[in-house]
């Protein structure tokens, strides 16, 4: 039966493989996207829970949700966390680090590059373990800067020499260089937090405070109590909460990527069904022969779900196999497309189970868009009709 | 003649249709036996309903009034399942056209019938029936590449995978030359005389004159030779 099913799709080849194209553009896409939706949560969660020893962010309101975004496209909040804000915030019961943090990205003129630019304090080595010099020293003064790996790599640059930033119109020296973290850190420049904020003009202003807790079981505690002792538009919200609150801001692209994954698998189902359709009206005695030789509607049924079945079995295989090639020029095209918070890691991962389930999903539509022209072929009667078909019995 | 030596019986059998306003009796109560063993040509002009009393016969289609019987049981009010299993287990069908399948083998045609009735052995049928009719050394050419007698072996062979009791020809060697017509029906009454019984619709009367049996059908109605 296998044999017959794929003999009967040899005769149409160019038909075939456009339908087969079809299944193939479907699937890629729905793998992607459930690879977009599964990288981007997974190194959004990376970045700001796991690999952190971030527990709570102290900030206004929007931040550092909003300065995420906004430097992800080039920029600076607007809103602040007065610095004088972290000595209160050290006092706290069970707070085990503080640390006043200003973030900022600058474009440059041509539009061509956006640099990020972290000001912090030597807190961070206590409050981010992850967060480690690989070569080179700590700021050494007013004019040190500290490179990501990955802004190392591109700029060429190793500690003792210097840089040139032609947003502050200013040379640097480096001091060092971060392991790489797989993070948003391989591609920034870390810099004195009071010479970031002099950089910018915005002096004694911070875009949030990270704190470390001497006691995970006490984060709720913790929170209440940073909560009563500032001001009503202070937001506290703990690293699991600004994950979450980055993937509303991803919302509207997965509605996107869903929208498009829809429209590919109703092209690919239309796709399908057209041709099948086309097959049953071609091979109409064909079907009234079969029937006259023992085929029943169940044999005719099976016939027209096993060459669909074929034809989206190969074109999901395929469809997953392009996806895999596509992935870093997908990959490219979010990223710059991306409003949202952009994690350094990959952000499109695909998995095997996901890639299974598109496979199956593809298949099991396929199939079903399949059961009308197959319930059109098993009611064909036997010899095809003939010149019966033009006439009504009586 | 007894009961059980008749395999298909049809009694007062009319089908009609309508085509546009016209109302067409193809047939008009038949009454027919087919003996077992028997070789009856069906013939009559165009339109006389040959081609009607055949599908009938064969379970393709069902009459507006009548009964017809297989080995004696009435089937004519039943079910699509049953008439489906009766077409694979009691009856061969041969076709004018051949309707022989463009991307199989002569070999995987032969056993295309098997493949629906489930048959495990149609493979080795499907062999030892293709070289009975000459096709020995043709298993795995594909029926473009036959000649239009060799296509009609094949479609013979087809029919009797399933070991069938009754054979329908539709006017085998209707698109045959005369030698090659010649040789199919030969193929017949080889067929025949081992004990098959064949009904053959024809318009060939000197093929007709060899049969047991000749039935000529005009304007839906029986007058038996």
């Amino acid at each position: 039966m296998v044999r017959f099913a794929v003999q009967n799709l040899v005769r149409s080849r160019t038909r075939t493989l456009l339908t087969v194209f079809g299944t193939v553009v479907a699937t890629a896409t729905l793998v992607l996207a459930l690879g977009l939706d599964r990288g981007y949560r997974s190194a959004v969660d990376s970045e700001l829970v796991r690999k952190t020893g971030i527990h709570i962010y102290v900030t206004r309101e929007g931040c550092p949700m909003e300065a995420a975004s906004i430097i992800a496209q080039g920029g600076i909040s607007p809103l602040f966390v007065p610095e004088t804000v972290t000595d209160a915030v050290r006092t706290a019961a069970h707070v085990d680090a503080a640390m006043p943090f200003k973030i900022f990205a600058l474009t440059t003129a041509d539009g061509s590059r956006t640099d990020i630019f972290f000001g912090i304090t030597p807190e961070i080595r206590r409050i981010r373990p992850d967060w480690r010099i690989s070569t080179g020293t700590w700021f050494t003064g007013d004019d040190s800067v500290i490179l990501g790996a990955e802004i190392a790599r591109l700029e060429k640059r190793v500690p003792g020499d210097r840089i040139y930033f032609d947003h502050f119109d200013r040379e640097f020296t480096v001091t060092g260089i971060l392991a790489r973290s797989n993070s948003q850190d391989d591609a920034a420049f870390f810099l004195p937090l009071h010479v970031a904020q002099r950089l910018i003009g915005r002096e004694g202003k911070l875009t949030a405070i990270a704190v470390k807790v001497d006691d995970l079981r006490r984060l709720e505690e913790v929170r209440r109590a940073l909560r009563g002792m500032l001001p009503e538009d202070y937001f506290v919200i703990t690293a699991q909460e600004l994950s979450e609150g980055v993937m509303t801001f991803f919302a509207s692209t997965r509605a996107i990527m869903g929208v498009m994954v829809l429209i590919a698998l109703l092209l690919a189902v239309l796709g399908i069904s057209n041709t099948m359709l086309m097959t049953v009206t071609e091979r109409r005695r064909e079907f009234g022969y079969l029937r006259c030789v023992g085929a029943g509607t169940g044999d005719i049924i099976r016939l027209i779900a096993g060459e669909t079945f074929i034809v989206c079995a190969a074109g999901a295989v395929g469809g997953v196999a392009a996806a895999s090639a596509l992935v870093p020029m997908f990959e490219r095209f979010i990223r710059s497309t991306l409003t949202s918070y952009i994690p350094a890691a990959g952000i499109v991962q695909l998995h095997a189970v996901y890639a299974a389930v598109s496979v199956a999903v593809v298949i099991l539509v396929g199939v079903a868009a399949s059961l009308y022209p197959a319930l059109k072929a098993a009611r064909i009667p036997p010899h095809g009709g003939g010149a019966r078909c033009l006439s009504i019995r009586w | 003649m007894p009961e059980h030596t008749v395999v298909a019986q049809l009694e007062e059998v009319t089908r009609g249709y309508v085509r546009g306003s016209e109302r067409i009796r193809a047939l008009d109560g038949v009454t027919l036996q087919f003996p077992a063993g028997s070789f009856t040509a069906v013939v009559g002009p165009s339109g006389s309903g040959k081609s009607t009393l055949l599908n009938i016969l064969g379970c393709m289609d069902r009459p507006s009034s009548g009964r017809i019987r297989i080995h004696g049981d009435d089937v004519t009010g039943a079910s699509e399942q049953l008439l489906t299993a009766i077409r694979r287990r009691t009856i061969g069908f041969v076709f004018q056209q051949f309707f022989l399948i463009p991307t199989l083998t002569v070999l995987e045609n032969v056993q295309v019938p098997g493949l629906f009735a489930g048959n495990p052995s149609r493979h080795e049928r499907a062999r030892a029936l293709l070289s009975s009719v000459g096709l020995g050394d043709r298993l795995h050419h594909r029926p473009g590449q036959l000649s239009g007698g060799e296509m009609q072996r094949v479609a013979i062979a087809r029919a009797l995978v399933n070991n069938p009791d009754i054979l329908l020809a539709d006017e085998p060697t209707g698109n045959l030359d005369s030698k090659t017509a010649a040789g199919v029906f030969d193929l017949f009454l080889q067929l025949n005389r081992s004990g098959l019984t064949i009904v053959m619709v024809t318009h060939n009367m000197d093929l007709a004159r060899c049969c047991t049996r000749v039935v000529t059908i005009r304007d839906g109605r029986v007058h038996e030779a």
